[in-house]
This record gives structure tokens, C-alpha cells and sequence, in this order.
């Protein structure tokens, strides 16, 4: 019940995990599957209850039932599994090993399932984005379950709460890393809410545009982590326009050829604001070559094609669409008259395989036209 | 008790052990440079911005936690006024380009300046809206405060900004004329303004850690 009662939320997916499958395992090998479901079933409801006051009515009661199916099911799949006729009897350590496995796995594909209906997030992003932290888990619980389990066979019954120190250490240790997420995510939302302020046309702009790319990274075959990636890269692409005068950016007209260069040095100056962060290491090359073409003609770089990252191919044809059809309302930025969805994806087709890359056009073409 | 049994335990007394010097030591630290370098960021936005502002940011740091430890604020206190150095000019990014570049301030006009004093305000709003920096915003937004108008009556109650903000108001002005003009100008500036812009306690601290420094280390480039 302790160890339930500190739970970690995982920023920005809302799931929260506790920490008493491995004493909820050593009942399962001492005591009996049934008790272990009963046990984990009363700890998280009860848990439940007291933790979702201050919903709303309605969610509150979802919550706690959903909470309450899935520890239900995950305790019964697992006490059937540790309890297989096909392993040695006497052996309670792998009993316990095999039911936090099977526990653990239950519940992660029961969790990825419920957001995959909720949120309608990629299937494999919700498994992948929560894998890492579930392998991680499995390892501790199942070093802790071992722990407990030898203690009760040795009757060593005393010391037997110390095993809440190792479970307190895991639990700190998350919430740290929950920390460092929210700081990574933070950092992309003020960042960004620095933009507008300074370019308020980018306003809705980043988030379409994020999407999408999201979308047709996807579709082009990249992992849920890469797509992940080139969501959060899409939202700080252009965050180098803060240190470009917007006088020049919203100049109605040609520009001159200095105002031009001027304009340029965003694509630089977008990856000089994000490398002192280490955590966005990955996107920065992405952000100084969005600009970049197959051609070679792009900047800052003038890249050839084989050089240029996909991420910043999907990037760029994302960004010069939305640009192209302006916002919701129809309004494009100062310089240029808004288009129409059919105009600016023939746009983008004249210019496949000079501006932009002629496989990501096509991927862009099928997510937009689906 | 059998040799499986005394390995188990002696692993976890070891993997606890481990795993409690991991989360003491390693990733407190690892959250702090995290943060740290998240603030970078934020400041390279603005001087890329404001190539005015280069390198302020270093010197209003330095000196501010000088102040603050001449005033004796807790290590928290102190915290939060470096946070509060690194982010107090986000706002910046809502002011003109055309108005701090390649213009000098002193050929701005009332308007000008009054747009430009926004920019606290609007670092406050910003900050708000993100929920880890939150507890920093009351300390922005009051960046650029004047000492005499405080305590102020907001909704029944009276209000007084917190210390980091006097000591930011201070150390922010003195560092901005002695840039401009010179130590002795921001000297004599921070004097005039002590009681009105500035609040005293804070001015005699900020004059006293220059004193000092000026004995101690002639060279102290940072400020000086």
C-alpha cells in the first residue's frame, strides 16, 4: 500500500505508475494468484479513490474503473502464467520473475491501448514512447520481487520494509526523469511562445505544421521516436526568426538583397538558440537545414541532396505549404496572397526534385489527400 | 541459508546502494544542468535578438548573487534570482527589432520607452504560462520597478514585490550605465536613485559588494 501510494506521473501522456507489483508478486508465489489479485485490485482502487479526488464526478469514476480493469487483468494473466504446470515447482524466484514480466507486459499493452482510443496516438508510439521506461521498470521490479521473495523463504521478516528503500530509490529516480522531460517539453512550448510573440503570423502555423510533419514522417516509413522528434524539430524550426527584424519578414514586396540575407541567417541562427541545450542535439541539423534543397540551391548550407537530413525535406515541404494556404481563416503572411489547397500542392509538385524532395512531396501528398 | 540467498542480498544491498548515490548525487545535478541550459537558450534568443545585450546577462548574474549574498538570501532565494537573471528579458522578444537596433536609447521617445519598459510585464505573462518557472514570474515582472511605489494596495491586500526583483531593478540599472557610461556614472546613478527607484537597503549592499571588489580585485572584469 506504501509503495502504491507514490506514484509517478509521466509527463504530458498522464499515465501514472506505481510501485507494488513486486510485493503484490510475492503474495502471488506465497500465497495464491487469487489473494495477489485481490490485493493489487483493493490496493489500486483504494489508491484510486483518494488519488482522483478532485476530478470531475464522471472522469473520477472512469478513472478508478479503468485503473481497476487493468490491474485486474494484468493480476490474473500473470498469476496464470507464474503458476504453469510447466515450471518446476520450488523454484518461487522464477515465479515471481515470470509474474512481474507477464504483469508488467500486460499493463503496458492495456495502457498503449487506452491511449491509442483516447488520444488516437500511433499505436507504436504509445508502446515505444513507454517502452524504454517499462524495460527499465521490469529490471527493478523484478530484482526487487526477487529480493522480497528470497527475505519471506529465509524468514527473514524484520528487515523485510528495508525492500521499500530500493522501491523509493527507483521512485525518486523517476520522477527525476519525469522532471527532466517537463523541462525538455517546457523549454519547446516557451521557446516557441517566444516566436510569437516576436512573428505573431506563426501563431497556429507551428502547431499545423508540427502535425503534419509528425504525419508524413510516419508515412515515409521513420520510427515513432524519429516522428516524435521531427514534431518537436517542426514546432522550432523557424525559432531563429526571433533575431530577424519582422519589419523586413512582413515587408509586402521583393526584398533587397541585404533584407534577403538578413532573412536567411534565421535557418543559423535557429540551431545557434538550440545547441547550448543538449537534449535537442538531435534536431539542430534538421532546424539550420530546413532550407535546403535537392538542387543544392537551399541555405545556409547549400547542401547537395544526399547531405540533406529527411527530417529537414519533411519539414520544408510542410512549412511551404501551410505558408502557401495561409492560416484557418484564409489569410496568408503580408508578402504573398493565400492559395488553395489543389494550387499549393501543384505548387510543390512543380518543384519536386529542385526545392523540395520529390519523395517527401509524395508522402505529403497522400497525408493532406487521405 | 543457501549461497543463492546471501548473493541476492548482498547484490541489492550494493544495488541500493548504487541506486541511492545515482539519485543524491548524479541526477540532481543532472536536472540543475538541464534547467541551466535551457536558460541558455532563452538568452542566446535575445542577444541574437539584441546584439546590444551580448554578454550582460554574465555581468548582471555575477553581481547579482553577490548582492543577494550580502543580503544574506537563502541558497532557495538565491536560486530563483539566477533563474530570474537568465529569464527577466524574455519579453524582449515581443519589443521592435527597429527600436534597440541601430537606434541609441537615448534618442528614444516617451512612447518608445514606454514600450520598451513592457517588456517585464510581458516576461512575467510568459513565464507564467510555463509551469516549473511560474514561481519566478512575480520576480521578472518586477524587474524594472520603482522602489517608492511599493507597497501597493492590489485586490484588498498590500503587495510588495520580492527582494530578488529590488535586487535585479538594482543591479540591472547599475550595470546597464556603466556600459554605457562608465563605473563613476553608475555609481553616482544608483546613489541618486536610492529611496526613489531603488531600494536602499539593496543600494547600500550593491555599492558596498563594488567597494569591495574594487580592493579586492582591481581586475574584476565581469562588472567593471
Amino acid at each position: 500500500m506504501v509503495a502504491e501510494f507514490l506514484p509517478v506521473e509521466l509527463p504530458r501522456r498522464g499515465v501514472r505508475i506505481t510501485f507494488a507489483l513486486p510485493f503484490v508478486a510475492a503474495v502471488a508465489v506465497f500465497i495464491g494468484g487469487f489473494t495477489a489479485l485481490l490485493v493489487d485490485l483493493l490496493a489500486t482502487t483504494f489508491v484510486s479513490l483518494l488519488l482522483g479526488r478532485g476530478l470531475p464526478k464522471v472522469r473520477e469514476a472512469k478513472w478508478i474503473a479503468a485503473n481497476a480493469a487493468i490491474s485486474s487483468i494484468s493480476a490474473a494473466l500473470a498469476g496464470f502464467v507464474s503458476t504453469s504446470p510447466l515450471l518446476k515447482p520450488g523454484a518461487p524466484e522464477i515465479a515471481a520473475i515470470l509474474y512481474v514480466a507477464a504483469y508488467a507486459a500486460v499493463n503496458l499493452l492495456l495502457v498503449a491501448y487506452i491511449e491509442w482510443v483516447l488520444t488516437d496516438r500511433a499505436w507504436s508510439e504509445n508502446t515505444s514512447a513507454m517502452s524504454g521506461t517499462a524495460l527499465l521498470g521490469f529490471a527493478l521490479y523484478s530484482a526487487v520481487a526477487l529480493l522480497v521473495v528470497v527475505m519471506i523463504r529465509e524468514q527473514l521478516f524484520v528487515p523485510l520494509p528495508l525492500t521499500l528503500l530500493p522501491v523509493w530509490a527507483l521512485r525518486t529516480g523517476l520522477s527525476y526523469r519525469s522532471r527532466m522531460d517537463r523541462i525538455y517539453y517546457e523549454t519547446i512550448s516557451a521557446l516557441s511562445q517566444m516566436l510569437q510573440r516576436a512573428h505573431p503570423y506563426t501563431h497556429g502555423h507551428l502547431e499545423r505544421v508540427s502535425r503534419t510533419a509528425e504525419e508524413v514522417a510516419f508515412r515515409l516509413g521513420l520510427s515513432a521516436r524519429r516522428a516524435r522528434l521531427v514534431r518537436e524539430a517542426a514546432v522550432l524550426h523557424d525559432i531563429g526568426k526571433i533575431a530577424v527584424n519582422e519589419e523586413v519578414l512582413d515587408k509586402p514586396g521583393k526584398l533587397t538583397a541585404e533584407e534577403l540575407t538578413h532573412v536567411r541567417l534565421h535557418a543559423s541562427f535557429g540551431a545557434t538558440i538550440l545547441e547550448p541545450v543538449r537534449t535537442f542535439a538531435p534536431i539542430v541539423p534538421w532546424v539550420r537545414h530546413h532550407h535546403e534543397r535537392p538542387d543544392g540551391a537551399g541555405y545556409p548550407s547549400g547542401l547537395p541532396d544526399m547531405e540533406i537530413p529527411i527530417e529537414s525535406k519533411i519539414i520544408a515541404v510542410v512549412d511551404a505549404f501551410d505558408a502557401m494556404i495561409g492560416d484557418e481563416n484564409g489569410t496568408a503572411r503580408a508578402y504573398r496572397q493565400p492559395m488553395s489547397e489543389a494550387d499549393a500542392l501543384n505548387e510543390l509538385e512543380r518543384c519536386a526534385g529542385t526545392q523540395f524532395d520529390a519523395e517527401v512531396v509524395r508522402a505529403f501528398r497522400e497525408v493532406v489527400t487521405r | 541459508m543457501s549461497a543463492f540467498s546471501i548473493a541476492v542480498l548482498l547484490l541489492a544491498a550494493l544495488g541500493t546502494a548504487g541506486l541511492l548515490v545515482y539519485i543524491k548525487f548524479w541526477l540532481p545535478r543532472a536536472v540543475e544542468e538541464r534547467t541551466l541550459e535551457s536558460l541558455r537558450a532563452f538568452g542566446k534568443a535575445i542577444e541574437l535578438r539584441f546584439p546590444s545585450h551580448q554578454g550582460l546577462t554574465e555581468q548582471v548574474l555575477q553581481l547579482s548573487m553577490e548582492v543577494a549574498t550580502a543580503l544574506k538570501l537563502s541558497p532557495h532565494e538565491r536560486h530563483l534570482l539566477e533563474f530570474a537573471v537568465h529569464l527577466r528579458d524574455i519579453g524582449l522578444c515581443a519589443i521592435p527589432y527597429s527600436l534597440v537596433n541601430g537606434r541609441s536609447w537615448e534618442d528614444w521617445s516617451a512612447a518608445e520607452q514606454t514600450t520598451y519598459d513592457r517588456h517585464a510585464e510581458i516576461s512575467g505573462a510568459m513565464l507564467e504560462m510555463v509551469p516549473s518557472l511560474k514561481q519566478i514570474a512575480e520576480i521578472v515582472r518586477h524587474h524594472h520597478m520603482r522602489h517608492e511605489d511599493f507597497p501597493k494596495l492590489v485586490e484588498g491586500k498590500f503587495f510588495t514585490p520580492p527582494i530578488q526583483s529590488e535586487i535585479l531593478n538594482a543591479v540591472a540599472a547599475y550595470v546597464w550605465i556603466e556600459n554605457h557610461q562608465g563605473s563613476v556614472a553608475a555609481r553616482a546613478a544608483i546613489t541618486a536613485k536610492t529611496g526613489t527607484e531603488i531600494d536602499p537597503a539593496v543600494a547600500e549592499a550593491l555599492l558596498s559588494v563594488l567597494s569591495f571588489a574594487r580592493i579586492e580585485e582591481p581586475l574584476r572584469r565581469a562588472v567593471v
